[in-house]
């Protein structure tokens, strides 16, 4: 009887001591992550290469896991990942691209990641033209560089190239080619940048990925609403409000809409609308 | 994720490959190396059976029981595939082609036989099974990397000198060792591109040409072993 006890004692003490040590690995391993990836990020897409051996599109798809799961973390825990973070992001993107071209989800990834939160539209251009070059009946990629031309780099003529060369692929949807013609002449960049924001959500399952791109998306819609109404106010006073607060005084606008970033809405004086939380999160800051 | 599918073949095509290589570098061994280590092919070879047939047999046997375990996993795997469908519906699997997949696993089984025949010629080369699995491991790194370091070589850049004894001796690596990357279209699978018939025929040849040479060595060389 005693030596049952004893057993039970130090069964006990065993799962007592096992379910501390899992959550003391759990949490260190979120530190290992951060290691794991950069330590990954670090190496020459070459070397990568020839150590993946016959193994290649597994391994691109274990990179990407790993390179989705770092900053889906960062994301679950509410915080921006640093300028570091972002360039070993990058290089994993490059990495995994290089083990498999003709992988589409790094692509998107750079796309609604690193252009768009990272503030790196160059680099995922490079990316991008890399599947453009791999991808050759696929639309996307063109479409996307336009995208990034045009919103990013302010150039309307190198987007409305891109846009062309993109409307002539199978299946590019048949707008482009109007786009293409409506960038080339003026751009309105809010208005495309919601178009845009919503191809691409429709084509995220993620939902944490999904609820981060549509708080931009609906940031964008305010600051188009918000444009919208200072046109009102132009087409009826002859001249443009001096500030956001005269929307509000002529009762265009019950109040001026809070921004789902935490900063304040601003009237430029061309008329545009600009947001001082730069689409970014102001709790953290 | 928008690649399911191409995740999806990736895991199963590289399970059909592991399954594939653990033949030659557990099974193979073991069942060639050990045999003239204890002594016991002693009482085969005291049957009518010859020193060829012996290692005809051990070759033929490899390659079926290789056979056998890819073929088990093909039908775990096309199972795997299909539940995606059925799972995810078909607009994720869209770029599937069936033909593909099978190519894939056709071409590796045919690099399974190479490097089966590989492991006969180092088991009848060595005296020990563990020289003789290090020996097929090289083998199968050199394999999988030999094309792209050719490759890398013949690439004129400018300002880079490279020794032209270094240029010859990585051509003759090429084709010493056997060169298994070429039998590698997973990628290519997991994308829904086919491969040409005409590639595939001369792969057929450089797998049955390059097997017959690495086994004819192997008799050779057994032939004249002393096993006692």
């Amino acid at each position: 009887m005693k030596a049952g006890w004893k057993t039970v004692s130090v069964l006990l003490a065993a799962v007592v001591v096992s379910i501390f040590t899992t959550s003391k690995l759990y949490k260190a391993g979120a530190q290992y992550q951060i290691e794991a990836i950069s330590q990954f990020g670090q190496l020459p897409s070459a070397a990568v290469q020839a150590l993946s051996l016959d193994f290649k599109g597994i391994v691109a798809d274990y990179l990407f896991l790993k390179t989705m799961t770092f900053l889906g973390e960062k994301i679950g825990e509410r915080e921006d990942p640093s300028a570091e973070d972002w360039r070993l992001i990058h290089q994993m993107l490059e990495q995994i691209t290089d083990l498999d071209n003709l992988f589409w989800d790094p692509y998107l990834f750079a796309e609604t990641m690193l252009a768009w939160q990272a503030g790196m539209p160059e680099e995922a251009n490079k990316l991008l033209l890399k599947a453009a070059k791999h991808r050759t009946k696929d639309y996307r990629p063109l479409y996307f560089i336009g995208f990034n031309h045009f919103y990013f780099r302010k150039d309307p003529y190198q987007a409305a190239e891109y846009l062309r060369k993109a409307a002539q692929l199978p299946k590019a949807p048949f707008y482009l080619k109007g786009l293409a013609a409506r960038m080339s002449l003026y751009g309105n960049q809010t208005a495309i940048g919601i178009a845009f924001l919503e191809d691409i959500i429709k084509d995220t399952l993620d939902p944490t990925i999904r609820q981060y791109l549509g708080k931009r998306l609906a940031t964008l819609k305010i600051i188009a609403s918000l444009e919208e109404n200072v046109k009102e106010y132009k087409s009826t006073y002859q001249t443009l409000p001096q500030s956001l607060d005269d929307l509000v005084k002529t009762g265009i606008i019950s109040s001026i809409p809070d921004d789902p970033y935490g900063g304040r809405f601003v009237l430029l004086k061309n008329g545009r609308v600009y947001t001082t939380s730069r689409l970014v999160s102001q709790t953290n800051h | 994720m928008r690649d399911i599918s191409k995740v999806t073949i990736d895991l199963c095509l590289a399970a059909i490959n592991i399954g594939g290589l653990l033949v030659p570098f557990f099974l193979a061994v073991d069942l060639l190396a050990k045999d003239i280590e204890r002594r016991t092919i002693l009482t085969i070879l005291a049957r009518a059976i010859s020193r060829n047939e012996y290692i005809l047999g051990k070759f033929g046997g490899l390659i079926l029981l290789t056979g056998a375990i890819m073929g088990v996993l093909t039908c775990a795997a096309l199972g795997a595939i299909w539940s995606g469908i059925q799972l995810y519906g078909e607009v994720y699997f869209a770029g599937l082609s069936w033909s593909a997949v099978l190519i894939a696993i056709g071409t590796s089984y045919l690099g399974m036989i190479v490097l089966n025949a590989v492991v006969i010629m180092w088991c009848s080369v060595t005296t020990s099974s563990f020289l003789a699995t290090l020996l097929t491991l090289f083998t199968y790194v050199i394999g999988q990397t030999v094309e792209d370091v050719v490759r890398f070589i013949s690439v004129k850049t400018p300002d880079v000198e490279i020794a032209p004894i270094l240029q010859k001796a990585a051509n003759l690596t090429l084709y010493i060792f056997p060169n298994l990357a070429a039998f590698d279209f997973k990628l290519e699978a997991a994308h829904g591109i086919s491969m040409p018939a005409g590639y595939l025929f001369f792969l057929f040849l450089y797998a049955t040409g390059y097997s017959t040479v690495v086994l004819s060595l192997s008799i050779l060389v057994f032939r004249r072993r002393d096993l006692t």
